[in-house]
């Protein structure tokens, strides 16, 4: 270690007052020239007005000394470190900060670190797990990809205030973007937000024959499935994912890289959940360049699969139009001969092209007199009243209701129209109950517009129930869902809502398309847990999507057709 | 890790050594050199993940992603009991193999 001289300056830096996740930028301006010192120099450290320390924090500060002593640029006699006078119980937990700087390390510091989380939050189930997979995977970049002299530091902590578990891995090596131009696909990249965000994608890394790249993307993963926090800095890239979404570029350049997690304590932490999300999104990534054919299972199912029986599983038949027993089915559907097989209702110049549906009809200004189907059985107590068309196909143009449905997300006189087919679509019977309640799937946080505030109160005063206009909250926002698989939107909307409010009351859930189903499952599912005794869903239009083969079951009563007069029954007379 | 030789097929149960959670790339990288000098020598082998909750995707990567595709396509490698999450990670790291081979 070189001495100091007596002709360089000491490097004085007084830390005061809560350094927690929103103050971490303070912390990194604060200790900045720490951070930054290319030469040997005396420092006086004063952490006596420091109240409260996050573990991203106490890693930052950490490895920042670390680095200052074993680069040569500070002696140990010029560390000042004062007693901090905060409140003990707030540092005491800060104070896990462990030094790792090889695969031996980490494989004795990340179960002790996972160990002592567990154990002060009382988690359980997969929480253990998931956090040494998450904890192993972002420290195991540092050793790999980091370069730093003195290797990186890890701090966890459970804040007990906030039930959630806060971990913090800093390192003062050469910063992602330097990192990832050693990736012949990221050669001359100069902006370190681009490099940051790109980091955060599943499959990219600096070294793509030795690494996969997914430690990153699943932990940004974890985060959003529970809303969680992930804060990234490197460079002068400053991205938050999770609960808050921001990416900035900042005055300060932070040499090396710190990330900052928080994640809450109380809910299971499920890991599992984030690979099913990435393999959804690898699917829908084959389909898009026409490598993989839709997968063929039913949008909803209706049976739960029997375990342990393979491919063979006990669910309802996906082909029968009729009500239809549980049938023992490989695949979508059942094992009887395809000949005593109802037609597809959503083929093309299937059922419904020759009849419509109401709304369809109700929706294109046409009267539909006696008509046969109200509805389009979709699950279980899930009713739609027609088919909706994406703008992307070529029968959206043409098509009345999908354009309504569209138009009703913004326009509030389409809104009305909607809720003029639902008020008729009820009058016909399309509900097999009557409501208490009438809730609707909330909207997305964009929209400002409550489509459905006029569906509802339609409907609540020609029943006589309550308009649930906040009986069902959404716990986070979510991007678009397009272009994403059922598995994928599924995963992203689990746990999603909460409901109150709605104890001993039978609802009736409404949306206006049903896609993949699971924001409605979602919904309902808060419903169900908040008391709710029934929730039947009925939505405006469900997308048929191609490969459907017969998904759907018209469970409406079979009336004489307004054109035929002839009753229509099932070919297969299994009803 | 625990093998049980029985003729020309040895079982590889990587739960007996490493435990529920498995991570890190050093050791999975281990068990794919232990795989691959086995299956040289003729055996099948058996990699069986009774025991396993949850694998890391670098281990799954350095294991299955890294493992030659005709030792799995041939069932020179079988895998067993592998938890579906893992396994629809798993596959999707061995296609990104695939397909960074391919496009190289």
């Amino acid at each position: 270690m070189p001495d100091c001289s007596n002709d360089c300056p000491p490097l004085r830096i007084a830390l005061t007052g809560r350094y927690d996740l929103r103050g971490l930028e303070r912390l990194l301006v604060a200790l900045d020239p720490l951070a930054q010192l290319r030469a040997p120099v005396a420092l006086g450290l004063d952490l006596r007005r420091v109240v409260s320390l996050s573990a991203p924090a106490a890693a930052w500060l950490a490895a920042a000394l670390t680095h200052a002593e074993k680069t040569g640029l500070l002696s140990d006699r010029t560390i000042e470190m004062s007693q901090i006078a905060g409140p003990a119980t707030e540092i005491d937990e800060a104070s896990f900060a462990e030094p790792f700087s090889s695969h031996q390390d980490l494989r004795r510091i990340v179960p002790h670190v996972v160990e002592h989380l567990v154990k002060r939050a009382g988690a359980h189930g997969q929480t253990p797990g998931t956090l040494r997979v998450c904890l192993d995977e972002l420290t195991e970049n540092v050793v790999y990809h980091a370069t730093a002299p003195a290797g990186g530091m890890l701090a966890a902590r459970v804040v007990e205030s906030t039930r959630s578990f806060e971990i913090g891995i800093a390192d003062l090596g050469i910063g992602i973007r330097a990192s990832l131009t050693d990736n012949p696909r990221f050669v001359g990249l100069t902006d370190d937000v681009a490099a940051a965000s790109a980091a955060l994608e599943p499959r990219v890394t600096t070294n793509p024959d030795r690494n996969g790249g997914f430690g990153l993307a699943v932990t940004r993963g974890l985060v959003e499935n529970h809303r969680g926090l992930l804060h990234l800095r490197s460079g002068t890239a400053s991205i938050t994912v999770g609960s808050e979404e921001r990416t900035d570029t900042t005055a300060i350049s932070v040499p090396g890289t710190l990330i900052a997690l928080r994640l809450p304590a109380d809910e299971e932490l499920s890991v599992k959940t984030v690979y099913t999300r990435l393999h959804g999104h690898f699917e829908a990534s084959l389909r898009d360049r026409g490598l993989h054919d839709e997968p063929d299972e039913p949008l909803l199912e209706t049976a739960p699969a029997t375990a342990g029986t393979g491919l063979l599983r006990e669910r309802r038949c996906q082909r029968h139009t009729c009500r239809q027993r549980t049938a023992r089915v490989r695949g979508s559907g059942c094992n009887r001969p395809p000949s005593r097989h109802a037609p597809n209702p959503f083929e093309p110049n299937g059922w419904i092209d020759q009849f419509g549906t109401l709304a369809e009809l109700l929706a294109a200004g046409q009267e539909p007199g006696r008509y046969v189907g109200s509805r389009i059985r979709v699950g279980d107590q899930i009713y739609a009243m027609g088919r909706y068309f994406p703008r992307f196909n070529p029968r959206h143009n043409e098509h009345a209701l999908s354009r309504l449905v569209l138009a009703a997300k913004r326009d509030p006189k389409a809104a009305e129209t909607i809720a003029s087919i639902f008020q008729a679509a009820v009058r016909r019977g399309a509900l097999p109950t009557r409501p208490d309640l009438i809730v609707s799937v909330p909207s997305g946080s964009r929209r400002a517009f409550d489509r459905f505030a006029v569906v509802r109160a339609t409907l609540a005063e020609q029943l006589g129930a309550i308009d649930g206009v906040d009986a069902i909250t959404t716990r986070w926002a979510l991007d678009s869902h397009k272009r994403l698989s059922r598995q994928m939107r599924l995963a992203r909307n689990q746990h999603r809502f909460r409901a109150h409010g709605v104890e001993g009351l039978n609802c009736l859930l409404i949306d206006d398309v049903i896609t993949s189903g699971a924001q409605s499952a979602d919904c309902r599912r808060a419903l169900e847990a908040a008391g709710a005794t029934h929730v039947t869903v009925l939505v405006a239009a469900v997308t048929p999507r191609h490969k459907l083969g017969g998904g759907f079951e018209l469970s409406a009563p079979v009336e004489p057709s307004a054109r035929t007069g002839r009753r229509q029954e099932c070919p297969s007379r299994c009803g | 890790m625990a093998a049980s030789p029985t003729d020309t097929t040895t079982t590889i149960r990587p739960a007996q050594q490493l435990g529920s959670v498995l991570v890190g790339r050093d050791d999975a990288a281990a068990l794919r050199k232990d795989v691959r000098r086995r299956a040289a020598r003729g055996e099948s082998v058996v990699l069986d993940f009774a025991g396993v909750d949850v694998l890391a995707p670098s281990f799954a990567d350095e294991l299955l992603g890294k493992l030659p595709r005709e030792l799995l396509t041939t069932g020179s490698v079988r895998v067993e009991h592998l938890d579906p999450a893992s396994a629809a990670l798993a596959q999707v790291q061995t296609y990104a193999r695939d397909e960074s081979a391919v496009s190289r």
